[in-house]
């Protein structure tokens, strides 16, 4: 189980937004940090093969990114997404399970079950158009997870989150990164420091550190923020 | 709040714990075990079908009702009549293909293992056949239909249709490729298409297709327009790779 990145960029026109960037991932959770235009969006949408790299290779034990093998074992929460207007929470669920290869009787079950997990069963029939920031953002992640992904990448999870949402979701993924290769992109330090396995630091495309934080090394925060003043 | 049990028991469905030593194999084990069950075309058309919305089928319906039951005229005059509606009819169909990048769902569709191409070309072969059905059934049973030969009013039915799906295929993929969202963009072309088919038809057909010359040069035309059909479905079929580039 593991997620190869090796010397990916990522050129848009006169801008590099991804650098040679080179890391592997293992089973268990991943905090990729960094400012807003750090590039953590350019780099997540190619290692879901949503976007082709200017050069560079990403593969999966193997499985290069743009195959059916790979979309089947991955969960991806974009930054932003939509849904169509007639949709409700259960029907947005439902039409991922059958774009995921999920026959009915399946996906009903899944669905429940997600919906339950996210918190999101009372308003389950309720338009997704109704939804506040919080609960379309916890649909978002029930939709990642429905085919019980081996590669989890969530860009921006928290975003919309209330706190005790926050809080919900940590544990969420710190138990989800027990079985898979969970990436997830943030700005905010306390989103990752906790349940974080690892962080990989990126500013302008390149990662400018990467390990594991421990309490000793003291305050995470102040090691972000000294990072990018300089 | 959910207890951390009640997760627990949730996640036991995702992967029973096995002995450490054996824990990648086995999670690997999972993942192949899942890919070797190849979802069939057919089945995903199945899946798909049921999110085409419902308008569209009633939109379909209730333009075809009118042109056959409404107009007035020769009965000769229908088949001409109902192969205008035709653009009409493909447009809405088309649309229905459109709505993933309107509605800011393709990235979501694109990870799946469908992909957001997957998921338009069942759409769109669910809508095709339906609409292909119903124009064979036209041809056949259009009043009027019989003194020009069915096969003749078949194709002078499918060209437009056709035509109008080529255009809008392609206004689709320069829209995805350019990367920009415009609603407005999404819902003009299909009908700006439709109605230069619509002229362009006129000119087309101006001329009687009475004698068998006339309806050879009509095969032709619906042959040719194949021709461009496919070589369009090629290129939309590798577009998922410019997607974003
Ligand atoms: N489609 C695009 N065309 C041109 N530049 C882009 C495009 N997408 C992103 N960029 C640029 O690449 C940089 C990284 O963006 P992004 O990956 O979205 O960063 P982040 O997700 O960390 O905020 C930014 O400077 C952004 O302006
Ligand atoms: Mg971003």
């Amino acid at each position: 189980m593991e997620l190869k990145i090796d010397r990916l960029t990522k050129q848009y026109d006169s801008k590099i937004a991804v650098d040679r960037m080179s890391f592997s991932l293992e089973k268990g959770v991943t905090g990729l940090l960094g400012a807003n235009g750090a590039g953590k969006t350019t780099l997540m949408r190619m290692m879901v093969g949503l976007l082709s790299p200017t050069s560079g290779e990403i593969n999966y034990d193997g499985i290069p990114v743009k195959s059916e093998e790979y979309r089947n074992v991955l969960g991806y929460l974009p930054q932003d997404f939509g849904y169509y207007p007639e949709f409700s929470g259960k029907e947005f669920l439902m039409y991922f399970c059958a774009l995921k290869g999920l026959d009915r009787k399946a996906a009903k079950a899944r669905t429940a079950e997600l919906l339950k997990l996210v918190g999101l069963e009372d308003v389950a029939g309720k338009k997704v158009k109704k939804y506040s920031g919080g609960m379309k953002q916890r649909l978002g992640i029930a939709q990642a997870l429905i085919n019980r992904p081996e590669v989890l990448v969530l860009d921006e999870p928290t975003a919309g989150l209330d706190p005790k949402e926050r809080v919900r979701f940590r544990e969420l993924i710190e138990k989800i990164g027990k079985e898979a290769i969970v990436l997830l992109s943030t700005h905010i330090v306390s989103d990752v420091e906790n349940i974080a396995d690892r962080i990989i630091m990126m500013n302008s495309g390149q990662i400018v550190w990467q390990g594991t934080w421990k309490e000793e090394d003291g305050s995470l925060e102040d090691f972000y923020l000294k990072t990018f003043m300089q | 709040m959910m207890r951390d049990s009640e997760i627990k028991i949730l996640l036991k469905g995702y992967c029973e714990a096995p002995d450490n030593m054996k824990k990648d194999a086995f999670i690997r084990s999972i993942g192949r075990k899942q890919q070797f069950e190849k979802v069939s075309f057919v089945k995903m058309l199945a899946l798909q079908a049921r999110y085409i919305r419902k308008r569209m089928w009633i939109i379909s319906i209730l333009l075809l009702a009118w042109a056959v039951f409404n107009i007035s005229g020769l009965e000769s005059e229908k088949v001409e009549i109902i192969s205008k509606i035709m653009p009409f009819f493909a447009c809405f169909g088309m649309i229905e293909g459109c709505r993933a990048k309107m509605h800011e769902m393709s990235e979501l569709e694109g990870t799946t293992l469908f992909s957001a191409k997957g998921a338009y070309f069942a759409k769109m072969a669910v809508i095709a056949m339906a609409h292909f059905f119903t124009i064979v059934l036209l041809a056949v049973f259009t009043p009027g239909a019989h003194e020009k030969g069915c096969l003749i009013v078949m194709a002078r039915l499918l060209i437009p249709y056709i035509v109008t799906s080529i255009l809008s295929m392609e206004a689709e993929r320069s829209i995805r490729s350019c990367g920009k969202d415009n609603e407005g963009i999404h819902i003009a072309i299909p009908f700006c298409v439709a109605l230069v088919v619509f002229y362009g038809r006129e000119v087309l057909y101006d001329m009687h297709v009475t004698d068998s010359l006339d309806a050879s040069k009509v095969m032709m035309l619906l042959a040719l327009v194949l021709v461009f059909q496919t070589i369009e479905v090629k290129k939309t079929v590798k577009l998922e790779e410019l997607l974003w580039n």
